[in-house]
């Protein structure tokens, strides 16, 4: 089973030849390992050679996203005919820019809030920019919400079909993939059962299957995804490291330190809305836990400091009560 | 998949909603067809008459009509000089498909909410899917009532081919009035309560059960003019039952007043769309 699928996406591979040599070798690598065995692949991981002469794949100029705060239903409402005007804004990013090239894997570090998932959201075209400009060139698979777009009296295969139209693929290119979707979701005769009839996991690995095998140029990956058992999760694991390594952009958010040096070999590291540090992975790791430690220490700080605060009033206090009895 | 040229950008040349709508449905049409065939499917899967349904539940509702005015209350038999089954019937089956274009489509947003906030998916080809698939309903109901006039001598007739202007029109009117409503029901679901709290009056309104060319008072006999629904059922009753032109004196008038209000709608549908398009992901 497991080889059929590595033939798969091995074959692809032979597109860009010249300077992803080392790149197939670790991919070939990749597709030996056997999903049941304890062997990792992160550590022999090579990365291929990022395209820098090719046109961008995500450009992000100035790239303003404030969110709309409604106190209640009835302000909504009114702001369709005022637009929304006064209404209180939320600013989650302030000014981004950068640019990613084809063939690099990214990583996005950052606090919860620092406007990780809306970046992901801005790439994929779902969520569109207050003011500033996006460019995203090639087919996004979004690894963020497996289970969008089913239709739970479906089919697992005629949901395979719609999901495949809706995220733009012709008739003839969903009807190519479509048995790789199956083989490698591993649904066998549930397939033609409607969806609602499946489990969570089986959802989940109906939608992981379709936007793997979609054959996207950009993979967009957020942290929180894990798709059934262990042995099904290598297998995914490893079919992003083999998109990888056949030279997709990769976008990943995650607070893992060891899936990001595994995946990633640049990061950015967000702060306040902007891009705080853009480079390697390994620095802004250490910047991340930097500020991290920093935080910490200055909650531990403030507890300290009321510690003592308390301490000293109550010390007053029996230093009072000592001289009343007196 | 390079030959296709994945291309997105928020560098836009649309600068209007019209302009908006018109770029999202560009080399969609295929894709549209599909979608709308697939909701039709959607809709009644899980029953094993499946999409069958779409078609039993109006006829049976026809049905009655027949038993209550051709069997119950023969007394009162006579519209406009023609049986009230006919007119009635006439009058049913393009009201059928304006309340589900007004109501689904009104809706559709909402309903497909996953599309809008989860995948980019173009939002106006909703709209348009769900208009199309209630096309499709209506379509097969409009052959059912062709047969029942024929076999009540009414059709064939030359007047019938004014149904390619009413069709289209009547489609392109409702699919308009969607920019605004859709996107406005799915920023909040009050402005969709109220729509199809509306719907009822307009039923009575529209000249379904009654003739509004025959009500005696002048003033609300020419009010009946702006009401679109009951151009587009009187239009129907000219092409099937009275096998009358479609431009008369009187008809010249009320055609004027409804293109207007269909530039109207187009104006304002392009304004509401381009406010609301981009706020609705983050809110719906």
């Amino acid at each position: 089973m497991s080889e059929e699928i590595n033939n798969n996406t091995a074959a692809e591979q032979t597109e860009p030849a010249a300077e992803k040599i080392d790149a197939s070798e670790t991919a070939a690598k990749v597709a030996q390992l056997d999903l049941d065995s304890d062997e990792d692949v992160f550590d022999n991981m090579q990365f291929p050679e990022p395209d820098y002469s090719a046109p961008p794949a995500v450009e992000f100029h100035g790239v303003v996203k404030s969110y709309y705060l409604y106190k209640s239903e009835k302000s909504r409402f009114k702001a369709m005919f005022t637009g929304n005007r006064g209404v209180p804004q939320h600013d989650v990013l302030d000014g981004l820019d950068f640019t990613i090239y084809p063939g690099e894997s990214v990583g996005f570090i950052g606090r919860n809030g620092a406007g990780k998932s809306t970046i992901l959201k801005l790439i994929t075209g779902v969520s569109f920019p207050t003011s500033g400009e996006i460019t995203v060139r090639g087919k996004v698979a979004a690894l963020l919400e497996l289970t969008a777009g089913f239709t739970q009296d479906m089919t697992g295969r005629e949901n395979i079909y719609t999901k495949c139209l809706l995220l733009g693929l012709s008739e003839t290119e969903i009807r190519e993939i479509e048995e790789d979707i199956i083989e490698f979701a591993e649904l066998e005769e549930y397939i033609d059962q409607p969806v609602r009839t499946y489990s969570s996991g089986m959802r989940m690995r109906l939608g992981f299957s379709i936007n793997i095998n979609i054959k996207p140029e950009i993979l967009v990956i957020d942290e929180a995804l894990s798709v059934g058992d262990a042995r099904f999760r290598k297998k995914c694991r490893n079919a992003i490291l083999q998109l990888i390594h056949s030279g997709v952009t990769v976008l990943f958010v995650s607070h893992s330190t060891d899936a990001l040096t595994g995946t990633c070999n640049r990061a950015i590291y967000l702060k306040d809305g902007k891009v705080h540090f853009d480079g390697s992975v390994v620095e802004a790791l250490d910047m991340y836990n930097a500020d991290v430690e920093e935080i910490r220490k200055r909650i531990r700080e403030k507890r300290r400091a009321k510690k003592r605060k308390a301490k000293q009033r109550l010390k007053q206090l029996k230093e009072q009560q000592e001289k009343e009895k007196k | 998949m390079a030959e296709k040229g994945y291309f997105y950008s928020t560098k836009s040349n649309a600068k209007t909603g019209l302009g908006m709508i018109i770029e999202e449905h560009r080399g969609q049409a295929k894709k549209i067809m599909n979608l709308s065939l697939n909701h039709l499917k959607a809709t009644y899967k899980g029953a094993l008459l499946g999409p069958a349904w779409a078609i039993i539940k109006p006829s049976f509702t026809l049905f009655i009509l027949w038993f209550a005015f051709s069997v119950g209350l023969r007394g009162n038999g006579m519209v406009n000089g023609y049986p009230r089954f006919y007119f009635m019937l006439s009058g049913y089956v393009p009201w059928f498909y304006i309340s589900e274009a007004i109501l689904g489509g009104a809706r559709s947003v909402r309903s497909n909410r996953q599309y809008v906030t989860k995948l980019s998916f173009p939002m106006s080809n909703i709209m348009t899917f769900t208009n199309l698939s209630s096309m499709y309903i209506h379509l097969i109901l409009l052959v059912i009532m062709y047969v029942v006039l024929w076999a009540g001598g009414y059709c064939p007739s030359v007047y019938n081919l004014q149904i390619l202007y009413y069709l289209p029109m009547m489609f392109i009117y409702f699919w308009v009035l969607t920019w605004t409503t859709a996107p406005m029901a799915a920023f909040s679901k009050d402005f969709e309560s109220l729509v199809s709290s509306i719907m009822t009056g307009l039923f009575w309104l529209s000249g379904i059960v009654y003739d509004t060319t025959k009500v005696k008072n002048s003033v609300i006999r020419h009010l009946f003019y702006f009401n679109p629904v009951n151009y587009f059922i009187n239009g129907y009753r000219r092409t099937f039952l009275y096998n009358q032109p479609m431009f008369s004196a009187d008809n010249r008038t009320e055609t004027l007043i409804m293109l207007a209000e269909l530039l109207g709608l187009i104006l304002m549908g392009s304004f509401y769309f381009k406010r609301l398009r981009k706020l609705i992901p983050d809110v719906l």
